[in-house]
This record gives C-alpha cells, structure tokens and sequence, in this order.
C-alpha cells in the first residue's frame, strides 16, 4: 500500500477503542429463568429485541465504524496506487558520435549526457532494471539489464566519445529489441538525431490509452554544428511503452491562425503575386494565384497562395479582382527596419481601388501604401487538418487552437516568446481581444520525432493555459517560463496533469512534469514525480471522505432511525 | 421433626387458628362440620317448616304453629357437614425460580390453608403437579394430620415441564365429590390454562386460583446482552435487556394477568395474585381477608 503520508495511518488506532467498547458492551450474560413465555410472546410482536438481532446489528455497526476510520485514515494518508512495475525496463542509449565531444562550459556533451544519465538512474524506482548501450555508427552493448546501481555507473563513467558520426537507424532499433527482448522504455541522450528511424513511431505510444506516466525534466533548444535547432527532452517515464527521445527541430515556419474559415468559390482569374521578405527569407519567389481557388466571405476576399495558405484581402473578391487585374502585380514585402516582423503585402495599383485603399496601410517612411497580413492572415489548417492520425489530436477539442502553414508571420508587440530557435520564435503566446492564443512555429506535420513527443506536451501545456489552471513558476507572466540560457536554450518549467475531455465526453488525463535546470527542482525529480502522481490520487481522496460519509448517513438512518439503542452503561 | 420444616412458624400458625375457608356455594358433605350443608338435618340453624308427615319425628313438631293454625308443622334444620379442600401446587420447574422460590411460597401458602382447614375439620388433599402428578396426600382430617402435611410439603420439589390441562384432568379424575380447589401455580403455561380450569369447573368444584409472581434475578438497572434459558424446557434466547424490553415485559405480564382475571370473573373463580418480592404473613392475612376467602 502507497501513501503519501503514512503517518495518518496512526489514526487507524481508533479502531481500538471502537472494538473494545464492542466487545465490553456485548458480553452475553447467560441466565436461567423460570420461563421464556412471555419473551416469546413478546418477540412475535417486536423482534428486534432480541439479542441476536440486535447483536448482528451491532455487529454491523462495528463494521461500519471500523470502516469509516479506514477510509478517513486512508484518505488523509493519501493512498495510491503504483502502476504495474514490471515493465519498467529502461536501456540508456548514449550517443558517444564526434559530436558529443563538444565541449561546452569546459566539459564535453558527453560528460553532461553522463552525468544526466547517473542522476537518472539515482533516481530510478528500485525495482527498475536498466541497461546501458551507446551508439557512434554502430551500436554497441554496455550491459544487460541490471539492477545495481553502483555496477551501472561504473560502466557510465567508463564510457568515452568517439571520432565516428552517429546515427540512428532502423537496424539499431532492431538490435536493442533484439538485445533487450524485456525493455519497455529507452532514453536517448544525444545532440542530434540526423537521421530518423522510419520504421515506428513509437512516440505515439506514449499516449495511447493513457497506460503511462511521463515526466519531462528538461527541455531545451539549441543550435547543432550543422545549422540545426536541437530539442533536447529529459523524459522520467513509468511503467510506459517504448518511446525515443526527440531531438531534432527544423527552420521551418508557420503561422498560427485564429480560426478555421469554410471558403465559397468565386470568380475565375489568373494574377501573379510577386512575395519576398528581408529577414527571413530574402526571396521565396513569385507566386501564382489561381483566381479559380479565390473566395469571398463577408467582404473578406481569399487567394490560395498554395495547397495549404491562403491570402486574405478586406473587401469582396470581385473588386479585389478589379484592382489586381488593373496591376497584375502584387508583391509580399518587409517596409521598414522599424517594423522588422511587419510583413506587407504591397498592391502595386496606378489607378487606386476605392476598396484597397480602406485596407492599404501608408508607409510613414516612404509612402508606401501597403496591405497589412501578419496576424489578419487567416489560413484553413486546423492542427486536426494537420494531424489528424495523432492519439492526443483524436481525442481532444480544441476550440481555439488552430495551426497551418504560411511563410510568414508578423510578430505581435504584445506576444511573449516562450522558445526560439536561432532568433527565430518557436513558441509564442498572446492575448487579444479577451481570447488566449498559443502559436507554435514549425511545421508540425513534417517534424517527426521531435514533433511526436514535445507537440502532444506542448499541446497539454498550451491548453493548460488556455483554461487558466496553470501553476508553474512564471517569468514572463505565463505559465511558460522562459528561461533562456547562455547557448540560446529554454527551459520550459511547468508541471500539472492536465485534464481533456473527448467527444464521448470521456475524461482523459495527461501527466506532464516539467523541471527546470535549477539544481534544487532537480535533485529530487523522484519526490517530485510521486507529488505528481499523488496529485492525481486526489479522487481517491475525494472517494474516501465521500465513502465515509454515505456509511455515516446510512448508519444514522438505519441504526438510530430505528431506535436501536446502543448499550450504554 | 416438625422444626425441622423451614415453613413451620407456630406463632403465625397461631394466628390462623380462628380462620377458616370459605365457601362460596354450599356442599354435600359426607361427614359432620361445622359447615352448612345442603341437606337438612340436626343443626342449630333453621331452614324451614313443612307440613308433619307420618314418619316424621314428632319432637321437631312446632306446636306454637299448632295452637295457632291447628296444624302439625315440622321445623327442618340445615345440616352441618365438613368440606374438602384439594389444595394443588405446581411443582414445575418454573416455580423453583425467585428469591424465596415460587414453589417455596406456594408450600407456605398451603401450609396455612392445610392448618387452617384442619382446624375446621375439614378434609385436607395435597397434590402436587407439573405434566403429571408429582405427588399427592389423600383427603385427610384432624388436627394431627397437619405433621403429616408438612412433611408431604418439605418432600415436594420443583422438576418436569408444564402440563397443566393434562394434569388437571387426571386430578378430576379422582376427585369424585365437590370441592374447594385451591390451585398455587405461577401459570405460565404455553399451552394455556383454560382448559384445565374448566375441566375442574365441570367437576363441580370450587376453584381458587393464586398466580404466584417472581421477578427475575438480573438486574433491572443493566443494559446488556442475556442469553435467557428456559428451566422447563431448555431453549434459549438472547434478549438486548433495555428499560424498553423491561417495560414491554411488564406490560405483557399485566395482559396476561388480565386475561386471567377476565377469565376467573366469567367462570366465577376466585382469582388471588402475589409475588414472592411481598411478605406471606401479609398476604395471606391481607389479601385473603380482603378478598373474604378467610374471615374471622
């Protein structure tokens, strides 16, 4: 038995009491009497005086008693339950590739992986089995599964970076299973995972049936030698399936939109529309629209920039169309160093367009006349569109998070950004008009690994703020504490279980402990993964108070509602 | 020997030497009493006149009628015989409860009726009876008979169930003429007393009956669990004593009583009720005097 605080447990000496109370006021004397007519006569009119009818009773009044002081005991002590704990086995895989010999604060990525590793494995449930292997360009085993502690971390501390490239391919996916028949979990500790394994995509695991707890520990963003954003998860789990830590981001871009628009078809033309931007990308190139894909809603004009975005134009499609038709040449461009994230969409337009000027913005510098997009840029991807085979994405509503594709994106003033990768944000969130958004910056649907694993807890973390029953420590006024580190990584700190309810109306949760690098949260990631796990048992608490107080009503109604006298001397 | 009898008082017995049992209706006694009979015969007291008839003895001829009617008038006297009084005790075991026993109580209770009715020379029959009978003195009289009635009372003891309407049968089955019968039981019959009582009523005698109360040993005062076992006939059963089941138990024991009295009035027994919690010089002398079963 599980408590989070055994010590109520000493309230179970109530019982005593109760029992020697029981057993001194039900002593049955034996007596000889002269005759027992007129007891008969009496118990076939009441007979609940009799003894053993009231005894019985008694009886079950004691059960109750003893009953009550268990649940409430059980209730203070806070009782839980474990999860299965045999399938716990955990392979460390270390990547020991040239690239772990970095060195960053004078010690080597390796050294950070090691030591990262070793305080896992301190803090690893005593009856988990762990094995180690490492991985340069092919994989090798370091030991099976053991259980002492002291025998794994002396193999950690023997293991040392090599000048080969690693990678992770399919076939190393193959050994480990091979390897460790029995592993249900491996971490990864790696700077890069160029390469991903095509063959599963067990991240998905994770969530599917909900038949694990995970805890993240860190999370961080930086730069790889090779140009790339690297995410890099610390994942506590328990008792889930197998899943692989994600470790690449890519530089792609995205944009998020408010809501979802359903589109009408309108009028056939064919315009070219010339984009470029300055910061991002200096030229992305012209672009055809296809007038055939343009519509009007509201007096809000749509042309389709690609498969996935459109542009939305203020005013209905046909005098859009006029004024483009007239020009033929529409350019998406950066105005002005002050406005760095103001993405224009410039009308070049002789003859003027009495619809267009209500929307074109005047550039105070040059004079430009221009049509703002940025976050008027509506596009018809929702994340469900985007992802719809995605456990979490299969069973969650979200109303107000939507997610699609465009090149580009103007910044808000009043956006706090959570995670950036090179100066570019990652993760944003705002407040407008009363409403909360979350924006995620990357291409959800091409990232893989990293993607499967940090946008399913991103997610539980964007909704968490978004219903406002967020609690983790707070830097910019979020519950995203971006904490932004000398080499461009964030950490993320936040912690909860977060409760989503699917269409069935089911109730679903999602564990996510989030920790920060600070080495007081750190050092004691066991205690803090039971507080978390304990907090779920609140419903068993809940149960226990309520339990003890239908057996109390029910005793009061049963018992002294019927009169029954207990025996008082 | 007779200070050997624990309910041998002489002082009290004393005391009862001018009592003597009443009769309700009148018996045809065998022998000479001090009873009236229901015959006429040689007594002091008048009955009647009644014309002379040859054969008649002429010394009871009144001849102040004569002188005045010119008739020959015969003056008839009732007749004085004595009565018998079958006193039965139930020996069951229910009347060897309470403190003193019930059966004691009854012992004592007949001793006083035996003495009483031997000193009237009235014919005294003892008979004790549970589901059978248990013993029995056959009718005797005369004032040495009571040794004898003392030592069959100290004999008697408590022991076999309750059969009362077996019992009385076989009772009225050699009680071939009428009688007082005075019954000493604690009537706590399952199969009731109604039957049995009759069958003596129908026999033409006089019934007395004297309930015999006792209360039981445990404590009035205690709220606990009891496991009751009945003396007779060995069940038991667990009772939750309480105020509430005291005062359900009284209230019982009053209907029974009741029913009792109910009974007695409508078949014109004489119905007497005590407990053995009251003294018995006070209830014989006060209950029965009240009840004008002894009168002075």
């Amino acid at each position: 038995m599980n408590l989070i605080n055994p010590q109520y447990l000493i309230s179970l000496l109530f019982i005593i009491p109760v029992l020697f109370l029981f057993f001194y006021k039900n002593i049955i004397t034996a007596f000889k009497i002269d005759s027992l007519f007129f007891y008969k006569k009496l118990f076939k009119k009441k007979r609940f005086y009799q003894s053993g009818v009231f005894l019985k009773k008694n009886y079950f009044l004691l059960f109750t008693h003893i009953l009550i002081i268990l649940s409430l005991a059980l209730a203070m002590g806070g009782l839980f339950f474990e999860r299965d704990k045999n399938k716990t086995n955990t392979v460390i895989l270390l990547d020991t590739s040239a690239s772990m010999n970095i060195k960053y604060k004078g010690k080597s990525r390796l050294f950070y992986a090691c030591e990262e590793a070793g305080k896992w494995i301190n803090t690893a449930c005593n009856d988990k089995k762990i094995a180690l292997a490492v991985i340069n360009k092919k994989l090798k085993i370091v030991t099976p599964f053991l259980a002492d502690r002291d025998i794994l971390k002396k193999f950690l501390n023997e293991i040392k970076p090599t000048d080969t490239a690693g990678k992770i391919f399919d076939e190393h996916i193959k050994l480990i299973e091979k390897s460790y028949p029995d592993f249900s979990q491996i971490i990864v500790f790696t700077d890069t995972l160029p390469d991903i394994p095509e063959k599963e995509n067990l991240a998905y695991k994770i969530f599917n049936g909900s038949d694990g707890n995970i805890a993240i520990t860190s999370l961080k963003i930086t730069d790889n030698q090779a140009g790339q954003s690297i995410l890099t998860l610390k994942i506590r789990c328990d008792n889930v399936k197998p899943f692989y830590i994600p470790l690449v981001i890519n530089n792609n871009h995205n944009i998020l939109i408010e809501k979802e628009l359903s589109l009408n078809a309108a009028e056939t033309a064919e315009i070219n529309i010339s984009l470029r931007t300055k910061d991002w990308h200096d030229d992305i190139g012209s672009v055809k629209i296809d007038i055939k894909d343009a519509y009007d809603a509201d007096n809000i004009a749509y042309f389709k920039l690609n498969s996935k975005s459109y542009v939305k134009i203020q005013g209905k499609s046909d005098s859009v169309l006029r004024a483009v038709k007239a020009n033929s040449d529409v350019s998406l461009s950066k105005t002005s160093d002050t406005h760095k994230n103001d993405i224009t969409v410039t009308i070049n337009q002789p003859g003027g367009g009495d619809l267009l000027d209500k929307n074109l913005v005047i550039n105070p510098v040059t004079g430009e006349k221009s049509l703002f997009v940025g976050e008027k840029v509506f596009l018809n991807k929702s994340i469900k569109t985007i992802y719809p085979d995605h456990p979490i994405m299969k069973n969650i509503v979200l109303g107000r998070f939507v997610i699609a594709y465009c090149y580009r994106m103007k910044m808000p003033d009043d956006a706090v950004v959570l995670a950036e990768a090179g100066n570019i944000p990652v993760i944003f969130c705002r407040r407008s008009a009363g409403s909360k958004y979350v924006v995620v910056n990357f291409p959800v649907d091409e990232t893989v690994f990293i993607n499967q694993i940090s946008f399913p807890i991103f997610i539980a973390n964007s909704l968490s703020w978004l219903q406002g029953n967020h609690s983790g420590i707070h830097i910019t006024g979020d519950f995203f504490a971006a904490d932004f580190l000398e080499n461009g990584g964030v950490t993320l700190n936040h912690a909860g279980i977060y409760n989503f309810t699917d269409k069935n109306k089911k109730n679903h949760r999602l564990y996510v402990h989030l920790l920060s690098d600070d080495e007081s949260i750190c050092s004691q990631p066991e205690r803090s993964y039971r507080k978390t796990q304990a907090i779920e048992n609140i419903y068993l608490k809940k149960f226990f108070i309520i339990f003890a107080l239908i057996l109390l009503i029910c005793e009061s109604i049963f018992f002294y509602g019927l009169k029954i006298r207990r025996p008082v001397k | 020997m007779i200070k050997n009898i624990d309910f041998y008082d002489p002082f009290f017995l004393e005391k009862l030497k001018d009592l003597h049992i009443i009769a309700k209706k009148l018996f045809q006694g065998r022998q000479k009493g001090k009873r009236k009979s229901l015959k006429k015969g040689s007594s002091l007291e008048f009955s009647d006149f009644r014309r002379y008839a040859p054969g008649d003895d002429f010394r009871f001829i009144d001849w102040t009628i004569h002188a005045r009617l010119k008739r020959y008038m015969i003056r008839s006297f009732w007749d004085e015989t004595n009565i018998s009084v079958y006193i039965l005790i139930d020996t069951s075991m229910s009347m060897g409860f309470g403190s003193p026993s019930k059966l004691t109580y009854a012992k004592k209770i007949s001793a006083c009726l035996a003495s009483t009715a031997l000193s009237n020379h009235d014919k005294i029959s003892i008979t004790g009876f549970s589901d059978t009978v248990s013993g029995k003195i056959s009718l005797l009289t005369g004032k040495k008979q009571l040794i004898y009635c003392f030592g069959f009372l100290q004999k008697l003891k408590s022991g076999g169930k309750s059969d009362f309407k077996t019992s009385m049968k076989k009772i009225s089955q050699f009680s071939h003429e009428q009688a007082i019968v005075i019954i000493l039981s604690d009537l706590l019959y399952p199969d009731g007393y109604k039957e049995g009582l009759i069958s003596l009523l129908k026999q033409g005698h006089e019934v007395h009956l004297i309930k015999i109360n006792a209360q039981p040993e445990f404590s009035k005062n205690s709220a606990e669990n009891l496991r009751l076992y009945d003396s007779e006939t060995g069940e038991h059963m667990e009772v939750f004593l309480n105020d509430e089941l005291i005062k359900a138990l009284e209230k019982e024991k009053k209907a029974h009583t009741e029913n009792i009295k109910n009974f007695c009035r409508f078949s014109k027994i004489l119905f007497f009720e005590t407990d053995t919690n009251i003294e018995f010089d006070k209830f014989v002398l006060k209950y029965f005097k009240s009840q004008l079963f002894i009168k002075h």
